[in-house]
């Protein structure tokens, strides 16, 4: 095997085994720093080695004993981790150098004890999601800081940091239970959906991350609506996130192209994941308390799931969801939306007068897609002029060079259109 | 949040003298630390501002008249500068005044500054799933407008 094929290989094995790597380890060493960086020895130790000898059978379960050999060593070595070494042997007291090379267990426990350490209340926000997306989502700080548009020097530093805090403030490996559970849930149900929009959305680039990140995030929600079946946001964000994956295929063209919603070939959509998504869905309706923003959002798509055709689909309904949303996690831009879902069951004239009175809103400043909106909607009155300028509006306010184009072109559409009019030529009711 | 330490230069760092040995090994320890709490994200000493160009705007929309340095003013230029990620002013306060004295012979200062985030948080950049159901719904919009009009051309 080349050295460069072997690279790429321990690559992947990498992507694939390192949250289960670190999450072993972090239990056995009760520190999640400390855990990273015998996962990361081990890879070493793996670079060096199998580009000679080639990729083992079982790659993770290799990678997995080597570092558990260099924990042991490291826990018998190292005086200053004796309390840590009797913690251990308190914890596990049967364990023995045989027992690393046998893989058995649920691993299921060990992610759910890593999450909820890495989306710790002791973390601020961004290193909460910098350091759940590097140990559990497998990617580089490079990639981080490309997806989320910081410099890679302060996501590196935000990982270093997360984890002293994590070290010093002695924060325990442990799934929390009761009135804890549901307290620190909520952090760890929105880092595992960024997680998922991360692979959805694949800003980090390379096609690798998308249906492995979105699995993963899928994986841990699942899990997680097994820890806390009480808990109605748990089943909100599985039912969105299996829901959202059964359109995974058909959401992108052959040539990466992104294809909207109402242009897919329903045909092609996952019934099963749908189904799965219906059922978690209601779970959470079963609990009997209102519904949350992600149960809700998880119902607006259940709309889209359920329509046979784009023609099919309860628009009213999904306008009363945007409503109950702006409600449950009021945002302007969950306004726009409800304006587009209300023009869409009641005729654009009522949903001209809800983006008209969003044109104040502070928050939306500077943001195109209100002008845009305005502009489909002004067409449709008819109102081409009006129309035009909100699209030139909507193109000066963008910097993305292909969405200017096609507000240019939007906007191009309707001067002929306005013309057309004024020549006395039949005018077209749109 | 971000804070930017400056060092400010004085009479010594503006003709060009270097720290003494002593000086340099513990900035460099002052700053190994603070990589190491995961507190520094990038630091750099300017050389001094005889080595540097100004440019003054005199005229709104103007173009800039250039002068080269010294400016003069030893007190008033840089030397250096420190990026530093702190959850809050005081933790920052508390790194900026570990500082050694720069030039040993307690002269001179460093200014601890606050960067101006961008408003967006930097989180939701590019990933709001709320967002992307908003370009799907535009479509929708858009699709129904051409079907009005097709079913009004005779086929």
């Amino acid at each position: 095997m080349s050295g460069r094929a072997a690279h790429r290989a321990i690559d992947a094995v990498w992507r694939i085994e390192s949250a289960k790597l670190i999450a072993r380890l972090a239990t056995m060493v009760r520190d999640v720093g400390l855990a990273e960086d015998l996962a990361q020895d081990a890879l070493l130790i793996a670079l060096e080695r199998w580009p000679e000898t080639g990729i083992p059978d079982n790659p993770g379960a290799w990678l997995m004993t080597t570092a558990k050999r260099r924990a042991i060593d490291l826990l018998r070595r190292n005086k200053l981790r004796d309390r840590k070494y009797e913690e251990y042997g308190r914890a596990s007291p049967l364990f023995t150098e045989d027992d690393v090379e046998t893989e058995t267990g649920e691993i299921g426990d060990e992610l759910l004890r890593l999450i909820f350490a890495t989306c710790h209340p002791s973390l601020s926000r961004e290193a909460r999601v910098a350091l759940t997306l590097r140990l559990l989502g497998g990617l580089t700080t490079d990639e981080i800081a490309h997806a989320y548009l910081v410099p890679e020097p302060t996501v590196a530093q935000r990982i270093v940091r997360a984890k002293k805090t994590l070290s010093a403030s002695g924060v325990k490996l442990d799934v929390p239970e009761g009135k804890e559970l549901e307290e620190r849930l909520s952090s760890v149900l929105e880092v595992v959906y960024l997680m998922y929009n991360e692979g959805y959305s694949a800003t980090a680039g390379g096609s690798w991350i998308r249906p492995t990140l979105c699995q993963e995030a899928l994986r841990l929600g699942r899990m997680l609506a097994e820890v806390a079946p009480r808990e109605p946001e748990v089943h909100g964000l599985v039912a969105l996130m299996e829901i959202q994956s059964s359109r995974f295929k058909t959401r992108v063209g052959p040539s990466g192209e992104p294809i909207l919603l109402m242009d897919q070939n329903r045909a092609l959509w996952d019934r099963l994941l749908i189904r799965r998504g219906l059922a978690a869905l209601e779970r959470a309706r079963s609990l009997g308390r209102p519904l949350g923003p992600y149960a809700l959002q998880a119902a607006i798509a259940a709309c889209h799931a359920q329509a046979l055709t784009p023609g099919d689909t309860d628009w009213a309904r999904i306008a009363a969801l945007y409503e109950a949303l702006s409600r449950a996690a009021p945002s302007p831009v969950v306004e726009l939306n409800r304006a587009v879902a209300i023009a869409m069951a009641f005729g654009p004239a009522i949903g001209l007068q809800i983006v008209d009175q969003l044109a104040d809103e502070p928050a939306l400043k500077g943001y195109y897609l209100l002008p845009s909106v305005r502009g489909d909607l002004l067409a449709k009155l008819g109102r081409m002029e009006e129309a035009r300028a909100a699209f030139e509006r909507a193109a000066s306010m963008t910097q993305n060079l292909r969405e200017q184009d096609l507000m240019r072109r939007r906007a191009a559409e309707c001067a002929a259109r306005d013309a057309g009019d004024k020549d006395g030529s039949p005018r077209e009711t749109v | 949040m971000r804070f930017m330490i400056l060092i400010k230069a004085n009479a010594r760092f503006e003709a060009g003298i270097e720290p003494a040995s002593d000086r340099a090994a513990a900035f460099a320890a002052y700053c190994r630390e603070m990589k190491e709490a995961g507190i520094l994200i990038e630091t750099a000493s300017l050389l001094p501002s005889a080595e540097g160009l100004r440019l003054t705007y005199s005229e709104a929309e103007g173009s800039p008249a250039m002068t080269a340095g010294p400016f003069g003013d030893a007190a008033g230029q840089v030397a250096g500068y420190m990026l530093l990620e702190a959850d809050s002013e005081r933790e920052a306060y508390a790194w900026a005044a570990r500082m050694p004295d720069p030039y040993g012979f307690g002269e001179g200062g460093i200014e601890l500054r606050r960067l101006r985030e961008t408003a967006e948080p930097p989180f939701a950049a590019g990933l709001s799933p709320i967002e992307a159901d908003l370009r799907d719904q535009i479509g929708a919009l858009r699709n129904l407008h051409e079907k009005t009009r097709s079913k009004e051309l005779p086929t």
